[in-house]
């Protein structure tokens, strides 16, 4: 902006670089990071479950849930950089 | 050699008694001995009770029989080392059921074509205008979304049960994964146990839906695609005909 106007060089030089792939990559970030929250959910709600009706299996469980966990927020981690 | 008690040591063994006499009454006298036939009645009642409730415990465990006590199935008699959130102190679970595993056939056929979808775009290349690493990172979420799928379902079928104890049944719904539901109804509030068996893989595989009206809130519990329900109804029947004696 100068004096009140705008830049149209500057707007024109942007939508020339600018590529729709930065697009799809949020796209997919926010994928991979939805996933993560349901990975907290799975989580929360394992302990939840196992609370309700606990079985021997119980420690297994629980601990798939934290791993699955991990494991999510691994990838999203990876993909940030990957992408 | 026999004993021989000439007619003057008899008197000794009068003494021996009298002594003991004596020592009695310096000894406060508890309710055992001074009542003992006030305390015989309960006890008599409590021991009666107990070997009622072991007859009855007998009786309903050769009606199950020895095996199905692993945790990961669908027919749990007796299990071991399992208790459910309102248990009390005295109830023991009895039966716990869950979906027949041959319910869990379309859900586990289906993550395995999801999964095997991929395949499909050697054929029909939908991500080929993608860069590499962009396609793989749809590949990725794909695999992850299809994962989601089936802990969800596979922690839908483990946690959805339906509990009989020696007290009331319970049934615990997980309807998503944060959405639960918990009912349950006293045995002597037990009117009715009924169960459907309809279909040619519930015949096959003798599975079915049992149905029990009561007279609480809810008025009707059902434990749907068990396995051998007719069995359950028979359990059913037989711990809500002892508790209603």
């Amino acid at each position: 902006m100068n004096g009140g106007t705008i830049d149209w060089n500057k707007i024109a030089v942007f939508l020339i670089h600018f590529s729709p792939w930065i697009l799809v990559r949020i796209l997919f970030l926010a994928g991979f990071a939805a996933y993560l929250v349901f990975a907290a959910v799975v989580a929360i709600q394992i302990f939840a479950m196992t609370k309700t009706v606990s079985s021997p299996l119980n420690f297994l469980v629980r601990l798939f849930g934290f791993l699955h966990f991990v494991f999510a927020l691994g990838v999203l981690l990876f993909m940030l950089g990957a992408l | 050699m026999a004993d021989i008690y000439l007619s003057h040591e008899k008197p000794e063994k009068k003494e021996i008694t009298k002594t003991a006499k004596r020592i009695e009454p310096a000894v406060k006298p508890s309710m055992a001995t001074k009542e003992p036939k006030l305390m015989a009645k309960p006890l008599a009642a409590a021991k009666a009770a107990k070997i009622k409730e072991k007859r009855e415990q007998k009786s309903i465990n050769e009606l199950i029989g020895r095996g199905h006590r692993l945790p990961l199935g669908a027919f749990v008699a007796r299990p071991r080392n399992m208790n459910f959130e309102s248990q009390g102190r005295e109830e023991k679970i009895i039966l716990l059921l869950r979906r027949h595993w041959i319910t869990n056939m379309r859900w586990i056929f289906s993550a395995i074509g999801l999964a095997l979808a991929p395949l499909l775009l050697t054929v029909f290349p939908l991500l080929g205008s993608f860069p590499p690493r962009l396609q793989a990172a749809a590949l990725m979420l794909w695999y992850l979304l299809v994962l989601a799928f089936t802990i969800q379902q596979l922690l839908s079928w483990f946690f959805n049960v339906g509990i009989v104890t020696n007290k009331r049944v319970v049934d615990i719904d997980f309807f998503n994964l944060i959405h639960k539901r918990i009912s349950d109804a006293e045995l002597d509030r037990v009117q009715d146990v009924t169960f459907t068996v309809s279909g040619i893989l519930r015949t096959m595989f003798n599975f079915g839906t049992v149905f029990i009206q009561t007279a609480a809130e809810k008025p009707e519990l059902s434990f749907e695609d068990v396995p051998n329900p007719s069995l359950v109804t028979k359990v059913l029947e037989k711990i809500v005909r002892m508790k209603k004696q």
